[in-house]
Protein backbone atom coordinates (compact mmCIF):
# COMPACT_ATOMS: atom_id res chain seq x y z
CA UNK A 1 0.00 0.00 0.00
CA UNK A 2 1.40 3.39 -0.94
CA UNK A 3 2.10 6.23 1.41
CA UNK A 4 -0.91 8.56 1.01
CA UNK A 5 1.55 11.47 0.74
CA UNK A 6 2.97 9.83 -2.38
CA UNK A 7 -0.26 9.69 -4.30
CA UNK A 8 -0.01 10.20 -8.04
CA UNK A 9 -3.21 12.16 -8.03
CA UNK A 10 -2.11 15.35 -6.38
CA UNK A 11 -4.30 18.35 -6.90
CA UNK A 12 -1.73 20.11 -9.08
CA UNK A 13 -1.71 17.26 -11.54
CA UNK A 14 -5.47 16.84 -11.54
CA UNK A 15 -5.91 20.57 -12.14
CA UNK A 16 -3.69 20.31 -15.22
CA UNK A 17 -5.61 17.26 -16.44
CA UNK A 18 -8.91 19.13 -16.19
CA UNK A 19 -7.64 22.26 -17.97
CA UNK A 20 -8.97 22.16 -21.52
CA UNK A 21 -7.19 25.28 -22.82
CA UNK A 22 -5.28 23.37 -25.47
CA UNK A 23 -7.78 20.58 -25.98
CA UNK A 24 -9.52 19.73 -29.23
CA UNK A 25 -8.97 20.15 -32.94
CA UNK A 26 -6.98 23.16 -34.10
CA UNK A 27 -8.52 25.04 -36.99
CA UNK A 28 -6.05 25.44 -39.87
CA UNK A 29 -3.62 22.93 -38.39
CA UNK A 30 -0.66 22.39 -40.72
CA UNK A 31 0.66 19.27 -39.08
CA UNK A 32 -0.96 16.38 -37.36
CA UNK A 33 0.57 13.51 -35.38
CA UNK A 34 -1.03 10.51 -33.71
CA UNK A 35 0.25 8.36 -30.87
CA UNK A 36 -1.18 5.20 -29.33
CA UNK A 37 -0.49 3.41 -26.09
CA UNK A 38 -1.05 -0.26 -26.84
CA UNK A 39 -1.12 -1.15 -23.15
CA UNK A 40 -4.34 0.70 -22.46
CA UNK A 41 -5.61 1.79 -25.86
CA UNK A 42 -5.08 5.48 -25.19
CA UNK A 43 -4.95 7.65 -28.26
CA UNK A 44 -3.76 11.19 -28.79
CA UNK A 45 -3.78 13.48 -31.79
CA UNK A 46 -1.45 16.48 -31.80
CA UNK A 47 -2.19 19.34 -34.19
CA UNK A 48 0.10 22.28 -34.78
CA UNK A 49 0.56 25.48 -36.67
CA UNK A 50 4.23 26.23 -37.36
CA UNK A 51 6.02 29.51 -38.03
CA UNK A 52 8.33 30.15 -40.96
CA UNK A 53 11.23 28.54 -39.10
CA UNK A 54 9.36 25.28 -38.45
CA UNK A 55 8.85 26.22 -34.83
CA UNK A 56 5.57 25.57 -33.10
CA UNK A 57 3.28 28.56 -33.08
CA UNK A 58 0.21 26.82 -31.66
CA UNK A 59 -0.25 23.27 -30.42
CA UNK A 60 -3.45 21.47 -29.52
CA UNK A 61 -4.14 17.93 -28.40
CA UNK A 62 -7.16 15.68 -28.60
CA UNK A 63 -6.60 13.09 -25.92
CA UNK A 64 -8.50 9.93 -25.16
CA UNK A 65 -6.44 9.00 -22.16
CA UNK A 66 -5.80 9.03 -18.45
CA UNK A 67 -5.21 12.02 -16.20
CA UNK A 68 -1.45 11.66 -16.57
CA UNK A 69 -1.66 11.77 -20.36
CA UNK A 70 -4.03 14.75 -20.20
CA UNK A 71 -1.84 16.69 -17.77
CA UNK A 72 1.32 15.97 -19.74
CA UNK A 73 -0.32 17.13 -22.97
CA UNK A 74 -1.49 20.32 -21.28
CA UNK A 75 2.04 21.08 -20.09
CA UNK A 76 3.62 20.34 -23.45
CA UNK A 77 1.11 22.47 -25.37
CA UNK A 78 2.30 25.52 -23.48
CA UNK A 79 5.96 24.58 -23.30
CA UNK A 80 6.44 23.81 -27.00
CA UNK A 81 5.44 27.21 -28.36
CA UNK A 82 8.40 28.88 -30.06
CA UNK A 83 10.44 25.71 -30.23
CA UNK A 84 11.36 23.33 -33.06
CA UNK A 85 11.71 19.59 -33.46
CA UNK A 86 15.35 19.24 -32.41
CA UNK A 87 14.79 21.09 -29.17
CA UNK A 88 11.73 19.06 -28.34
CA UNK A 89 13.61 15.83 -28.98
CA UNK A 90 16.27 16.94 -26.49
CA UNK A 91 13.66 17.90 -23.94
CA UNK A 92 11.87 14.59 -24.33
CA UNK A 93 15.15 12.80 -23.59
CA UNK A 94 15.62 15.00 -20.54
CA UNK A 95 12.13 14.18 -19.30
CA UNK A 96 12.70 10.46 -19.85
CA UNK A 97 15.95 10.71 -17.92
CA UNK A 98 14.32 12.57 -15.05
CA UNK A 99 11.53 10.00 -14.88
CA UNK A 100 13.73 6.95 -14.98
CA UNK A 101 16.86 7.94 -13.13
CA UNK A 102 16.57 8.92 -9.52
CA UNK A 103 18.41 12.13 -8.81
CA UNK A 104 18.52 13.35 -12.40
CA UNK A 105 16.99 16.81 -12.34
CA UNK A 106 14.99 18.44 -15.07
CA UNK A 107 16.84 21.26 -16.85
CA UNK A 108 15.73 24.67 -15.69
CA UNK A 109 13.68 25.39 -18.81
CA UNK A 110 11.55 22.31 -18.06
CA UNK A 111 10.72 23.30 -14.48
CA UNK A 112 7.04 23.40 -15.24
CA UNK A 113 7.11 19.62 -15.90
CA UNK A 114 7.84 19.07 -12.22
CA UNK A 115 4.33 17.66 -11.47
CA UNK A 116 5.14 14.71 -13.75
CA UNK A 117 8.06 13.62 -11.59
CA UNK A 118 5.58 11.99 -9.24
CA UNK A 119 5.82 9.16 -11.79
CA UNK A 120 9.36 8.32 -10.75
CA UNK A 121 9.41 4.67 -9.72
CA UNK A 122 6.20 3.99 -11.63
CA UNK A 123 7.58 2.86 -14.97
CA UNK A 124 4.24 1.48 -16.12
CA UNK A 125 2.90 5.06 -16.30
CA UNK A 126 5.81 6.67 -18.15
CA UNK A 127 4.19 5.87 -21.48
CA UNK A 128 1.18 7.93 -20.34
CA UNK A 129 3.38 10.95 -19.63
CA UNK A 130 5.25 10.55 -22.91
CA UNK A 131 2.20 10.01 -25.13
CA UNK A 132 1.90 13.72 -26.01
CA UNK A 133 5.61 13.91 -26.76
CA UNK A 134 5.32 10.95 -29.11
CA UNK A 135 2.38 12.64 -30.80
CA UNK A 136 4.49 15.75 -31.36
CA UNK A 137 7.29 13.60 -32.80
CA UNK A 138 4.78 12.43 -35.36
CA UNK A 139 4.02 16.00 -36.39
CA UNK A 140 7.33 16.05 -38.12
CA UNK A 141 7.21 12.46 -39.29
CA UNK A 142 3.86 12.75 -41.05
CA UNK A 143 3.56 16.11 -42.77
CA UNK A 144 -0.02 17.29 -42.72
CA UNK A 145 -1.18 13.72 -43.12
CA UNK A 146 -4.51 12.57 -41.85
CA UNK A 147 -4.08 10.27 -38.86
CA UNK A 148 -4.29 6.66 -39.98
CA UNK A 149 -7.51 5.08 -38.88
CA UNK A 150 -7.96 1.54 -37.72
CA UNK A 151 -11.59 1.33 -36.89
CA UNK A 152 -12.12 -2.18 -38.19
CA UNK A 153 -13.99 -4.15 -35.64
CA UNK A 154 -15.31 -7.67 -35.46
CA UNK A 155 -19.05 -8.22 -35.46
CA UNK B 1 -25.33 -12.60 5.60
CA UNK B 2 -22.21 -14.68 6.32
CA UNK B 3 -18.79 -13.40 5.36
CA UNK B 4 -17.08 -15.07 2.43
CA UNK B 5 -13.75 -16.64 3.25
CA UNK B 6 -11.23 -18.01 0.77
CA UNK B 7 -11.34 -21.73 0.03
CA UNK B 8 -7.53 -21.55 -0.12
CA UNK B 9 -6.08 -20.05 3.09
CA UNK B 10 -3.99 -16.93 2.50
CA UNK B 11 -1.47 -18.34 4.96
CA UNK B 12 -0.57 -21.00 2.39
CA UNK B 13 0.52 -18.29 -0.07
CA UNK B 14 3.71 -16.63 1.18
CA UNK B 15 3.25 -13.46 -0.85
CA UNK B 16 -0.27 -12.96 0.47
CA UNK B 17 0.58 -13.96 4.04
CA UNK B 18 3.31 -11.31 4.12
CA UNK B 19 1.21 -8.59 2.55
CA UNK B 20 -2.21 -7.06 3.10
CA UNK B 21 -2.68 -6.49 -0.63
CA UNK B 22 -6.11 -7.35 -2.02
CA UNK B 23 -4.86 -9.18 -5.09
CA UNK B 24 -7.65 -9.17 -7.68
CA UNK B 25 -5.65 -9.52 -10.90
CA UNK B 26 -5.81 -13.29 -11.08
CA UNK B 27 -6.86 -13.37 -14.72
CA UNK B 28 -3.40 -11.99 -15.42
CA UNK B 29 -1.58 -14.38 -13.12
CA UNK B 30 -2.16 -16.03 -9.77
CA UNK B 31 -0.11 -16.12 -6.59
CA UNK B 32 1.59 -19.42 -5.75
CA UNK B 33 1.10 -21.62 -2.68
CA UNK B 34 4.14 -22.70 -0.67
CA UNK B 35 3.96 -26.28 -1.86
CA UNK B 36 4.21 -25.17 -5.52
CA UNK B 37 7.21 -22.97 -4.75
CA UNK B 38 8.78 -25.84 -2.83
CA UNK B 39 8.14 -28.32 -5.65
CA UNK B 40 9.92 -25.97 -8.02
CA UNK B 41 12.87 -25.51 -5.69
CA UNK B 42 13.04 -29.17 -4.67
CA UNK B 43 13.63 -30.28 -8.22
CA UNK B 44 16.91 -28.37 -8.18
CA UNK B 45 17.64 -28.76 -4.47
CA UNK B 46 17.49 -32.56 -4.55
CA UNK B 47 19.63 -33.00 -7.65
CA UNK B 48 18.23 -32.36 -11.09
CA UNK B 49 18.78 -34.39 -14.20
CA UNK B 50 17.50 -34.27 -17.73
CA UNK B 51 14.52 -36.40 -18.71
CA UNK B 52 14.40 -39.39 -21.04
CA UNK B 53 18.15 -39.59 -21.40
CA UNK B 54 20.24 -40.81 -18.43
CA UNK B 55 20.16 -44.22 -16.75
CA UNK B 56 21.31 -43.14 -13.29
CA UNK B 57 18.99 -42.67 -10.32
CA UNK B 58 18.52 -38.90 -10.56
CA UNK B 59 17.67 -39.16 -14.25
CA UNK B 60 15.18 -41.92 -13.56
CA UNK B 61 13.63 -39.81 -10.81
CA UNK B 62 13.38 -36.73 -13.06
CA UNK B 63 11.81 -38.69 -15.88
CA UNK B 64 9.32 -40.38 -13.59
CA UNK B 65 8.30 -37.04 -11.99
CA UNK B 66 7.95 -35.39 -15.40
CA UNK B 67 5.74 -38.18 -16.70
CA UNK B 68 3.69 -38.16 -13.50
CA UNK B 69 3.14 -34.45 -14.09
CA UNK B 70 1.89 -35.25 -17.58
CA UNK B 71 -0.58 -37.73 -16.13
CA UNK B 72 -1.79 -35.17 -13.56
CA UNK B 73 -2.45 -32.59 -16.26
CA UNK B 74 -4.26 -35.18 -18.39
CA UNK B 75 -6.54 -36.05 -15.49
CA UNK B 76 -7.22 -32.40 -14.66
CA UNK B 77 -8.15 -31.46 -18.21
CA UNK B 78 -10.06 -34.65 -18.84
CA UNK B 79 -7.79 -36.23 -21.47
CA UNK B 80 -8.08 -39.99 -21.82
CA UNK B 81 -4.34 -40.63 -21.71
CA UNK B 82 -1.20 -38.77 -20.55
CA UNK B 83 0.25 -39.12 -24.04
CA UNK B 84 -2.25 -36.53 -25.22
CA UNK B 85 -0.45 -33.85 -23.19
CA UNK B 86 2.43 -31.90 -24.78
CA UNK B 87 4.33 -29.58 -22.47
CA UNK B 88 4.97 -26.11 -23.90
CA UNK B 89 6.13 -22.80 -22.48
CA UNK B 90 2.49 -21.75 -22.13
CA UNK B 91 -0.77 -21.37 -24.00
CA UNK B 92 0.74 -18.94 -26.49
CA UNK B 93 3.37 -21.41 -27.64
CA UNK B 94 0.76 -24.16 -27.72
CA UNK B 95 -1.51 -22.11 -30.00
CA UNK B 96 1.38 -21.23 -32.27
CA UNK B 97 2.29 -24.92 -32.42
CA UNK B 98 -1.19 -25.78 -33.68
CA UNK B 99 -1.22 -22.83 -36.09
CA UNK B 100 2.13 -23.57 -37.67
CA UNK B 101 2.49 -27.31 -37.01
CA UNK B 102 -1.01 -28.42 -37.93
CA UNK B 103 -2.97 -25.68 -39.71
CA UNK B 104 -0.38 -24.07 -41.97
CA UNK B 105 0.13 -27.10 -44.28
CA UNK B 106 -3.64 -27.56 -44.50
CA UNK B 107 -4.77 -24.03 -45.34
CA UNK B 108 -4.87 -22.25 -48.64
CA UNK B 109 -6.86 -19.63 -50.55
CA UNK B 110 -10.58 -20.13 -50.11
CA UNK B 111 -10.25 -21.92 -46.77
CA UNK B 112 -11.86 -20.35 -43.73
CA UNK B 113 -10.75 -19.98 -40.13
CA UNK B 114 -13.56 -19.12 -37.74
CA UNK B 115 -13.01 -17.39 -34.41
CA UNK B 116 -14.81 -15.01 -32.05
CA UNK B 117 -14.30 -11.41 -30.91
CA UNK B 118 -13.86 -12.76 -27.36
CA UNK B 119 -10.36 -14.09 -27.94
CA UNK B 120 -7.18 -13.11 -26.14
CA UNK B 121 -4.58 -11.92 -28.63
CA UNK B 122 -2.79 -15.27 -28.16
CA UNK B 123 -5.75 -17.00 -29.81
CA UNK B 124 -6.17 -14.38 -32.49
CA UNK B 125 -2.79 -13.21 -33.76
CA UNK B 126 -1.52 -16.64 -34.90
CA UNK B 127 -4.70 -17.14 -36.94
CA UNK B 128 -4.63 -13.63 -38.37
CA UNK B 129 -1.02 -14.10 -39.45
CA UNK B 130 -1.73 -17.54 -40.86
CA UNK B 131 -4.71 -16.28 -42.85
CA UNK B 132 -2.62 -13.54 -44.41
CA UNK B 133 0.18 -15.96 -45.17
CA UNK B 134 -1.92 -18.73 -46.72
CA UNK B 135 -4.68 -16.72 -48.37
CA UNK B 136 -7.32 -18.25 -46.08
CA UNK B 137 -9.99 -15.97 -44.67
CA UNK B 138 -10.64 -15.20 -41.02
CA UNK B 139 -14.26 -14.90 -39.93
CA UNK B 140 -15.84 -13.85 -36.64
CA UNK B 141 -18.86 -15.39 -34.99
CA UNK B 142 -21.13 -12.53 -33.99
CA UNK B 143 -21.60 -11.66 -30.32
CA UNK B 144 -24.14 -9.43 -28.64
CA UNK B 145 -23.28 -6.45 -26.45
CA UNK B 146 -22.91 -8.73 -23.43
CA UNK B 147 -20.43 -11.01 -25.14
CA UNK B 148 -22.81 -13.89 -25.82
CA UNK B 149 -22.25 -15.84 -29.03
CA UNK B 150 -24.87 -15.92 -31.74
CA UNK B 151 -25.23 -19.69 -32.13
CA UNK B 152 -27.11 -19.42 -35.42
CA UNK B 153 -24.25 -17.39 -36.82
CA UNK B 154 -21.79 -19.93 -35.45
CA UNK B 155 -23.64 -22.81 -37.09
CA UNK B 156 -23.71 -20.96 -40.42
CA UNK B 157 -20.04 -20.01 -40.31
CA UNK B 158 -18.87 -23.51 -39.39
CA UNK B 159 -20.26 -24.97 -42.61
CA UNK B 160 -17.25 -25.70 -44.78
CA UNK B 161 -14.78 -24.08 -42.36
CA UNK B 162 -11.39 -25.65 -41.69
CA UNK B 163 -10.76 -24.52 -38.12
CA UNK B 164 -12.56 -23.01 -35.15
CA UNK B 165 -10.41 -21.14 -32.60
CA UNK B 166 -12.42 -20.26 -29.52
CA UNK B 167 -11.98 -19.44 -25.87
CA UNK B 168 -13.71 -21.36 -23.12
CA UNK B 169 -14.00 -18.16 -21.08
CA UNK B 170 -13.44 -14.52 -21.93
CA UNK B 171 -10.57 -12.99 -20.00
CA UNK B 172 -12.38 -9.63 -20.17
CA UNK B 173 -16.07 -10.30 -19.64
CA UNK B 174 -16.11 -13.57 -17.71
CA UNK B 175 -18.58 -15.08 -20.16
CA UNK B 176 -18.25 -18.73 -21.18
CA UNK B 177 -19.23 -19.61 -24.75
CA UNK B 178 -21.39 -22.75 -24.96
CA UNK B 179 -18.62 -25.06 -26.16
CA UNK B 180 -20.57 -28.23 -25.43
CA UNK B 181 -23.13 -27.05 -28.00
CA UNK B 182 -20.54 -25.86 -30.51
CA UNK B 183 -18.34 -28.97 -30.43
CA UNK B 184 -20.90 -31.30 -32.12
CA UNK B 185 -21.48 -28.68 -34.81
CA UNK B 186 -17.75 -28.48 -35.47
CA UNK B 187 -17.39 -32.26 -35.39
CA UNK B 188 -20.27 -32.73 -37.83
CA UNK B 189 -18.63 -30.32 -40.26
CA UNK B 190 -15.15 -31.83 -39.87
CA UNK B 191 -13.89 -28.52 -38.45
CA UNK B 192 -10.79 -28.72 -36.28
CA UNK B 193 -11.80 -27.14 -32.96
CA UNK B 194 -9.08 -25.42 -30.94
CA UNK B 195 -10.05 -24.31 -27.42
CA UNK B 196 -8.17 -21.79 -25.32
CA UNK B 197 -8.98 -23.01 -21.81
CA UNK B 198 -6.43 -20.79 -20.09
CA UNK B 199 -8.97 -18.77 -18.12
CA UNK B 200 -11.69 -21.37 -17.86
CA UNK B 201 -9.58 -24.03 -16.15
CA UNK B 202 -8.65 -21.61 -13.39
CA UNK B 203 -12.34 -21.13 -12.67
CA UNK B 204 -13.35 -24.80 -12.89
CA UNK B 205 -15.11 -24.18 -16.18
CA UNK B 206 -13.65 -26.65 -18.65
CA UNK B 207 -13.18 -30.39 -19.08
CA UNK B 208 -12.52 -32.48 -22.16
CA UNK B 209 -15.03 -34.94 -20.77
CA UNK B 210 -17.72 -32.36 -21.59
CA UNK B 211 -16.31 -30.78 -24.77
CA UNK B 212 -15.27 -33.03 -27.64
CA UNK B 213 -12.69 -30.84 -29.34
CA UNK B 214 -9.42 -31.43 -31.18
CA UNK B 215 -6.94 -29.27 -29.29
CA UNK B 216 -6.94 -27.50 -25.92
CA UNK B 217 -4.31 -25.13 -24.55
CA UNK B 218 -3.59 -23.86 -21.04
CA UNK B 219 -0.96 -22.06 -18.98
CA UNK B 220 0.07 -23.09 -15.47
CA UNK B 221 0.54 -19.62 -14.06
CA UNK B 222 -3.20 -18.89 -14.16
CA UNK B 223 -3.73 -22.07 -12.07
CA UNK B 224 -1.54 -21.23 -9.07
CA UNK B 225 1.39 -22.79 -10.93
CA UNK B 226 4.66 -21.33 -12.19
CA UNK B 227 5.21 -19.11 -15.21
CA UNK B 228 6.86 -20.51 -18.33
CA UNK B 229 5.00 -23.82 -18.49
CA UNK B 230 1.76 -24.81 -20.16
CA UNK B 231 0.26 -27.52 -22.31
CA UNK B 232 -1.20 -28.43 -25.62
CA UNK B 233 -3.65 -31.31 -25.29
CA UNK B 234 -4.87 -32.97 -28.46
CA UNK B 235 -6.68 -36.04 -29.69
CA UNK B 236 -4.23 -38.80 -30.64
CA UNK B 237 -5.23 -38.42 -34.29
CA UNK B 238 -4.56 -34.67 -34.37
CA UNK B 239 -1.30 -34.95 -32.44
CA UNK B 240 -0.09 -37.54 -34.93
CA UNK B 241 -0.75 -35.03 -37.73
CA UNK B 242 1.11 -32.23 -35.93
CA UNK B 243 4.49 -31.30 -37.36
CA UNK B 244 7.10 -30.53 -34.68
CA UNK B 245 8.37 -26.95 -34.73
CA UNK B 246 11.21 -27.35 -32.23
CA UNK B 247 13.74 -29.80 -33.57
CA UNK B 248 16.57 -30.92 -31.32
CA UNK B 249 17.54 -33.28 -28.56
CA UNK B 250 15.16 -35.69 -26.93
CA UNK B 251 12.56 -35.81 -29.69
CA UNK B 252 14.29 -38.05 -32.20
CA UNK B 253 13.90 -41.71 -33.03
CA UNK B 254 16.71 -41.82 -35.55
CA UNK B 255 18.96 -39.15 -37.02
CA UNK B 256 20.50 -39.80 -40.41
CA UNK B 257 22.71 -37.58 -42.53
CA UNK B 258 19.88 -36.98 -44.99
CA UNK B 259 16.69 -37.88 -43.21
CA UNK B 260 15.65 -38.11 -39.59
CA UNK B 261 12.61 -39.51 -37.82
CA UNK B 262 10.84 -38.24 -34.74
CA UNK B 263 9.48 -39.98 -31.70
CA UNK B 264 5.73 -40.32 -31.39
CA UNK B 265 3.72 -37.59 -29.64
CA UNK B 266 3.97 -36.09 -27.15
CA UNK B 267 7.76 -36.59 -26.89
CA UNK B 268 8.37 -35.94 -30.58
CA UNK B 269 6.84 -32.49 -30.12
CA UNK B 270 9.04 -31.50 -27.16
CA UNK B 271 12.44 -30.92 -28.75
CA UNK B 272 15.21 -29.75 -26.42
CA UNK B 273 15.37 -29.91 -22.66
CA UNK B 274 11.86 -29.30 -21.36
CA UNK B 275 10.91 -27.17 -18.35
CA UNK B 276 10.93 -30.16 -16.03
CA UNK B 277 10.74 -28.19 -12.79
CA UNK B 278 7.87 -26.17 -14.23
CA UNK B 279 5.96 -29.29 -15.24
CA UNK B 280 6.41 -30.82 -11.78
CA UNK B 281 5.30 -27.58 -10.09
CA UNK B 282 2.33 -27.33 -12.46
CA UNK B 283 1.26 -30.79 -11.36
CA UNK B 284 1.66 -29.73 -7.73
CA UNK B 285 -0.62 -26.73 -8.36
CA UNK B 286 -3.18 -28.99 -10.02
CA UNK B 287 -3.02 -31.37 -7.08
CA UNK B 288 -3.58 -28.40 -4.76
CA UNK B 289 -6.60 -27.25 -6.78
CA UNK B 290 -8.01 -30.77 -6.92
CA UNK B 291 -7.61 -30.90 -3.15
CA UNK B 292 -9.68 -27.75 -2.80
CA UNK B 293 -12.32 -29.33 -5.02
CA UNK B 294 -13.68 -27.99 -8.26
CA UNK B 295 -17.23 -27.67 -6.89
CA UNK B 296 -16.01 -25.64 -3.90
CA UNK B 297 -13.92 -23.37 -6.12
CA UNK B 298 -16.89 -22.69 -8.39
CA UNK B 299 -19.28 -22.09 -5.45
CA UNK B 300 -16.81 -19.76 -3.70
CA UNK B 301 -16.30 -17.77 -6.86
CA UNK B 302 -20.05 -17.54 -7.44
CA UNK B 303 -20.51 -16.18 -3.93
CA UNK B 304 -17.77 -13.58 -4.47
CA UNK B 305 -19.20 -12.64 -7.83
CA UNK B 306 -22.75 -12.21 -6.49
CA UNK B 307 -21.52 -10.13 -3.56
CA UNK B 308 -19.37 -7.98 -5.82
CA UNK B 309 -22.21 -7.36 -8.27
CA UNK B 310 -24.46 -6.26 -5.40
CA UNK B 311 -21.77 -3.85 -4.19
CA UNK B 312 -21.23 -2.47 -7.66
CA UNK B 313 -24.95 -2.07 -8.31
CA UNK B 314 -25.17 0.16 -5.24
CA UNK B 315 -22.77 2.61 -6.89
CA UNK B 316 -24.46 4.56 -9.64
CA UNK B 317 -21.15 5.62 -11.17
CA UNK B 318 -20.15 1.99 -11.84
CA UNK B 319 -21.07 0.23 -15.06
CA UNK B 320 -20.52 -3.53 -15.31
CA UNK B 321 -19.61 -4.57 -18.84
CA UNK B 322 -21.69 -7.53 -19.98
CA UNK B 323 -23.03 -10.20 -17.68
CA UNK B 324 -20.16 -12.16 -16.12
CA UNK B 325 -20.78 -15.86 -15.46
CA UNK B 326 -17.51 -16.55 -13.63
CA UNK B 327 -14.95 -14.65 -11.60
CA UNK B 328 -13.79 -12.11 -14.16
CA UNK B 329 -15.61 -8.77 -14.14
CA UNK B 330 -14.94 -5.70 -16.27
CA UNK B 331 -16.23 -2.35 -15.12
CA UNK B 332 -16.06 1.34 -15.96
CA UNK B 333 -16.23 4.01 -13.26
CA UNK B 334 -18.14 7.00 -14.65
CA UNK B 335 -15.97 8.38 -17.45
CA UNK B 336 -12.79 8.10 -15.44
CA UNK B 337 -9.90 6.47 -17.18
CA UNK B 338 -9.38 2.88 -15.91
CA UNK B 339 -5.65 3.51 -15.46
CA UNK B 340 -6.37 6.41 -13.13
CA UNK B 341 -8.82 4.31 -11.15
CA UNK B 342 -6.40 1.37 -11.00
CA UNK B 343 -3.59 3.64 -9.80
CA UNK B 344 -5.80 4.99 -6.99
CA UNK B 345 -6.81 1.43 -6.09
CA UNK B 346 -3.12 0.51 -5.97
CA UNK B 347 -2.58 3.32 -3.49
CA UNK B 348 -5.40 1.78 -1.44
CA UNK B 349 -3.75 -1.65 -1.49
CA UNK B 350 -5.88 -3.21 -4.22
CA UNK B 351 -4.34 -4.76 -7.33
CA UNK B 352 -6.56 -4.91 -10.41
CA UNK B 353 -5.86 -4.72 -14.12
CA UNK B 354 -6.73 -1.73 -16.27
CA UNK B 355 -6.44 -1.53 -20.02
CA UNK B 356 -7.35 -3.67 -22.97
CA UNK B 357 -6.42 -7.04 -21.46
CA UNK B 358 -4.78 -8.32 -24.68
CA UNK B 359 -8.22 -8.23 -26.31
CA UNK B 360 -8.30 -5.16 -28.54
CA UNK B 361 -10.81 -6.59 -31.06
CA UNK B 362 -13.30 -7.26 -28.24
CA UNK B 363 -12.97 -3.81 -26.72
CA UNK B 364 -13.37 -2.23 -30.14
CA UNK B 365 -16.48 -4.35 -30.74
CA UNK B 366 -17.91 -3.14 -27.43
CA UNK B 367 -17.01 0.49 -28.20
CA UNK B 368 -14.62 0.74 -25.25
CA UNK B 369 -11.04 1.92 -25.13
CA UNK B 370 -10.24 0.23 -21.82
CA UNK B 371 -11.84 -1.32 -18.75
CA UNK B 372 -10.99 -2.01 -15.15
CA UNK B 373 -10.91 -5.76 -14.58
CA UNK B 374 -11.43 -7.58 -11.30
CA UNK B 375 -10.67 -11.30 -11.23
CA UNK B 376 -10.83 -13.91 -8.48
CA UNK B 377 -8.82 -16.87 -7.27
CA UNK B 378 -9.56 -19.37 -4.49
CA UNK B 379 -7.73 -17.25 -1.86
CA UNK B 380 -9.87 -14.12 -2.35
CA UNK B 381 -12.32 -13.27 0.39
CA UNK B 382 -14.82 -10.67 1.50
CA UNK B 383 -12.10 -8.34 2.78
CA UNK B 384 -10.74 -8.11 -0.74
CA UNK B 385 -14.16 -7.05 -1.99
CA UNK B 386 -14.50 -4.48 0.78
CA UNK B 387 -11.10 -3.03 -0.03
CA UNK B 388 -12.03 -2.86 -3.70
CA UNK B 389 -15.36 -1.13 -3.11
CA UNK B 390 -13.82 1.35 -0.67
CA UNK B 391 -11.08 2.02 -3.23
CA UNK B 392 -13.65 2.68 -5.95
CA UNK B 393 -15.38 5.18 -3.65
CA UNK B 394 -12.07 6.88 -3.06
CA UNK B 395 -11.34 7.01 -6.80
CA UNK B 396 -14.75 8.59 -7.39
CA UNK B 397 -13.99 11.23 -4.83
CA UNK B 398 -10.43 11.97 -6.03
CA UNK B 399 -11.26 12.07 -9.72
CA UNK B 400 -14.56 13.93 -9.43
Amino acid sequence: MSDPGQTLYREALLRLARDRTYEGPLADAERRGRALNPLCGDELVAEAILDDHERIERLHFTVRGCAIAQASARLLAELAVGHGHAELVCWQAALRGALTEQGVALPHELDRLEPLLVLRGRASRHACALLAWRGVDELWAARAAEPPSDSSSPT
Amino acid sequence: MSRIVGVAPRAEFPALAANALAYLDNASTTQKPTRVIEALADFYRQGCANVGRGVYEWAERSTAAYERARASVAGFIGAATPEQVVFTSGATEALNLVAHGWARPRLGPGDRIVTTPLEHHANFLPWQALARETGASLEWIAIDDEGRLDLDDAAAKLVGAKLLAITAMSNVLGVCPPLAELAPLARAQGVCMVVDATQALAHGRFSLTEVDCDFVVASAHKLLGPMGIGVLVGTPERLAELRPLRLGGGMVREVGLDVSRWREPPWGLEGGTPNVAGAIAMAEAIDYLEGLGRARIVAHERALLDRLLVGLAARSEVRVIGRPEAGVVSICLADHHPHDVAAILDEAGVAVRAGQHCAQPLLRRLGLSATLRVSFAPYNDERDLEALLAGLDRATSVLA
